[in-house]
């Protein structure tokens, strides 16, 4: 689904922020991807459907990025951000799920009914005429969710989708993915989420690729957690 | 991960003679420039290589890549040629008939080239001169010497604080519009028309605005507490207040404004002999 | 790299009585800006004035595709009248194009003050006066905001364009009659923008903290100065635009003006034959052509909007 080769990204200040790397995902895979901060993980998801353009080659089901496929592979990947406030931006949920719909000039009942789908997806359903303004982190976070999963996408990009949520909301997030059929890459810091829902698990470090492998293994490993910033959940559980 | 407009920012670290310069001195020597640039006739074509030359110079001295200054003045001046240069064709005065190539003739007037000439090298070295000071001044700086040069308090305070919370509000900004273009995307052969009508992209970039003052307007009331939290009295500090100027620094800047006007009072003798 | 927005005029561009003046004109303003701003803001809200100055700077930043290659920007003045009122508006759009000028090199030093004028000064006391003007026509009903939001966008959009023209065009920089149709025309799209993006942020702004549109028309402000101005900017180059771009020559054509000569067909003057330089008549013609079709789309808007605000408060 995706392969990624010898990608590499520096900030405009020079700073390194991914080093050759590489990554072959398969379709259906759920990949954990892992690391202390500004390990690289978000320029890395930023990457998965062109939104950043660094050296090397990224291929969506088969076809390399490049400026003519871009619009058709942002419909492939779904990307959600960390922050659902980058994301909603209109008068109602309704505007802000429907955006990628509109953008596609799809007719308004199928709008109308996907739009319905997703809010019933991600857990709140017939709230579309309410103000994201007053939603509360959790709702938003959802809503976020739904305006990535209306398009459909084949592939969806999570970035900390469990970050600032209480119990309950995280839960809810847990449930929401685990009945996913697509291909899942999910950035977080959350190893409990990782050891639930993805087989796989990708830990980055300073822009390389640390590990690649089974979740499970990387848990019997103590020493390479810790390695990587990731002790204190060790230590906790 | 900002891009352009931060990278456009324009101080760049260092530590030569011009970045140690007080930037009262600075201003000074900018608004001299801008002056006698500004002021100098059309077609004074030997001051204008002195100046080009006293620029070169201070670039040198500010020990910057100097490739790297003139480019930025050159990316500047681009749309200024964009405006300068049909006039080339309208102006008044003799016509020179060029022909380029068989068949196609080109003709403009030598008095307007001349104009059109002159205007775009004293925009350039005002251009180069400005890039020059402000690479080698960080905005802190700039702001604390306006301060004592008689900035109103209120606005000195307001330019602060919006310096210290631009970037962090261009970042987000970027963000949304990241977000906004992964959801911009078309399927394969979804045979729709795609793009939405000029009205409701026009209204979505409207609710971006929205969300970012909004989000702002939080952000404000939080700063504004935070502030009181700290001691805050009234007055956004600047930094450590200028010291006075000294005679030689005053004699200085004298010196400045009157080489510059003696170089105007120059190029229109020359000009009119 | 986009090129900045041609409402910035660059050093070089005007003559030194033209950015003189005008520096000394926004000096006042500001000045006025100032004391009034100082009432309306106190300290409590001075991180507000300095936070949404920022916003308003990263705001401009937004940009949306109009077609091919074009894209339409927000200026931010009529936002920021809407929103904190014109005193201190006009002391956040100093900030924005001071520090554009300062740091970012969009826009000159020395034209600053002309910069100040047009984006600070016209394009608030234009955007006041068409948001009370409006107001008083129309109401305070949802309709009446959103229409009162993009007239206020539009004109003080295309208002400070014509300033910034007809400013280069008595520096002698630029013919009135190139200047004129093109920053008009350009701008009466660009307008059209800045209108739908500033319609779009007050609706959501109403449907999120309806408290922050509705204060300030409860309490009424009172700026007549800034009224006036805003007529007088409104009118005058409303008015001065085409007389102006009959004649090609500001300087001239003032001077004709105030002598009160005859207005002489000026023979020295005239625009090479097209079949040497093809295109550059049509250019001409095409922008005056959009400006007139710009023009026309904002009335059928304003009166489309107008009339659904009508049909919603009868209901």
């Amino acid at each position: 689904m995706i392969e990624i080769e010898k990608l590499s990204y520096s900030y405009e200040d020079g700073r390194t922020a991914l080093a050759a790397l590489n990554l072959s995902v398969s379709t259906g895979e759920k990949i954990a991807l892992v690391g202390p901060n500004g390990a690289g993980k978000t320029t890395l998801l930023l990457h998965l459907n062109g939104i950043l353009r660094g050296e090397g080659i990224v291929r969506v089901g088969g076809e390399i990025i490049n400026e003519r496929n871009l619009s058709k592979i942002r419909a492939e990947v779904g990307l959600a951000f960390q922050s659902p406030d980058d994301q909603l931006f209109s008068n109602s949920v309704y505007e802000d799920v429907a955006y990628g719909l509109i953008y596609q000039g799809a007719p308004a009942g199928m709008i109308k009914d996907r739009v319905a789908a997703a809010l019933e997806m991600v857990g709140m359903p017939g709230c579309e005429g309410r103000s994201p303004y007053h939603l509360s982190l959790g709702e938003k976070k959802r809503i976020a969710l739904a305006t990535v999963l209306v398009m459909q996408p084949r592939v969806l990009a999570l970035d900390e989708p469990t970050a600032g949520l209480d119990p309950r909301g995280r839960r809810g997030i847990i449930n929401l993915l685990a009945g996913l059929e697509q291909t899942l890459i999910i950035a977080t810091h959350d190893l409990g989420l990782a050891k639930e829902l993805c087989p796989r698990m990708v830990i980055m470090d300073a822009g390389r690729i640390i590990y690649d492998g089974s979740t499970m293994v990387a848990f019997q490993n103590p020493a390479l957690l810790e390695k990587h910033g990731l002790t204190d959940y060790y230590i906790d559980s | 991960m900002p891009t352009g407009i931060v990278q456009r920012a324009s101080y760049l670290r260092g530590s030569s003679i011009l970045h140690r310069c007080d930037a009262r001195i600075k201003i000074a020597l900018l608004i001299s420039f801008l002056l006698t640039a500004a002021f100098l006739p059309i077609g004074a074509w030997v001051v204008y290589a002195l100046m080009g030359g006293l620029l070169l110079v201070a670039m040198l001295a500010s020990e910057l890549p100097v490739s790297v200054l003139l480019q930025r003045a050159l990316v500047l001046e681009i749309p200024i040629l964009l405006v300068l240069l049909p006039q080339l064709f309208l102006q008044k005065g003799n016509f020179v008939v060029l022909t380029v190539i068989k068949g196609f003739q080109i003709s403009f007037s030598m008095s307007s080239l001349v104009r059109i000439t002159s205007l775009l090298i004293r925009s350039y070295l005002s251009l180069g001169f400005t890039v020059l000071i402000t690479a080698v001044t960080r905005f802190e700086d700039l702001l604390a010497a306006m301060r004592a040069c008689g900035l109103p308090r209120m606005l000195a305070s307001i330019f602060a604080l919006m310096w210290r919370y631009l970037f962090v509000l261009i970042e987000e900004m970027e963000r949304m519009t990241q977000a906004r273009a992964s959801r911009s995307a078309v399927p394969v052969n979804s045979g729709m028309r795609a793009g939405g009508s000029f009205g409701w992209r026009a209204q979505v970039t409207g609710g971006m605005a929205g969300a970012l003052l909004l989000r702002t307007l939080e952000r404000s009331e939080r700063i504004y507490q935070a502030m009181l939290a700290r001691g805050y009295d009234g007055e956004v500090r600047l930094g450590h207040a200028s010291e006075p100027l000294t005679w030689g620094q005053k004699a200085a800047m004298l010196l400045m404004l009157l080489m510059g006007a003696a170089l105007v009072l120059i190029a229109n003798g020359m000009n009119g002999a | 790299m986009k090129a900045p927005i041609p409402m910035h005029i660059p050093d070089g561009f005007l003559s030194i009585p033209v950015a003189g003046i005008l520096w000394l004109v926004s000096l006042v303003f500001i000045f006025i800006a100032l004391k009034k701003a100082g009432k309306e803001i106190g300290g409590n809200k001075l991180p507000l004035v300095g936070v949404l100055a920022a916003a308003i700077f990263a705001g401009q930043m937004l940009n949306f595709s109009i077609s091919g290659g074009t894209s339409g920007h927000l200026l931010g003045a009529a936002l920021a009248v809407l929103l904190v009122g014109p005193w201190t508006a006009v002391l956040i759009m100093t900030s924005v194009v001071a520090v554009q000028a300062l740091v970012f090199q969009d826009g000159g030093i020395l034209t600053l003050g002309a910069n100040l004028f047009n984006m600070a000064v016209v394009g608030m006391a234009v955007a006041y006066f068409v948001s009370s003007l409006f107001r008083r026509w129309f109401g305070n009903s949802r309709w009446a905001i959103l229409l009162t939001a993009f007239a206020a966008g539009w004109f003080s959009i295309f208002i400070a364009a014509l300033a910034a023209s007809l400013e280069l065009a008595f520096s002698g920089t630029s013919p009135a009659n190139i200047a004129i149709p093109a920053m008009g025309g350009v701008h009466a799209l660009i307008g059209i923008g800045e209108g739908l993006i500033t319609l779009g942020a007050v609706s959501l702004l109403m449907a999120s903290k309806p408290q922050l549109i509705e204060q300030d028309s409860k309490e009424p402000v009172k700026s007549s100065a800034v009224w006036i101005a805003g007529l007088i900017f409104t009118a005058v180059l409303l008015v001065c635009s085409p007389l102006a771009s009959s004649k090609p020559d500001g300087l001239e054509w003032v001077a004709e003006k105030l002598g009160f000569l005859i207005m002489a067909q000026d023979a020295s003057y005239h625009i090479i034959p097209d079949y040497v330089m093809p295109g550059i008549q049509n250019e001409a013609l095409a922008t005056i052509a959009a400006g007139a079709i710009g023009v026309l789309i904002v009335i059928a808007v304003v009166t489309l909007l107008a009339r659904r605000g009508k049909l919603a408060e009868n209901k």
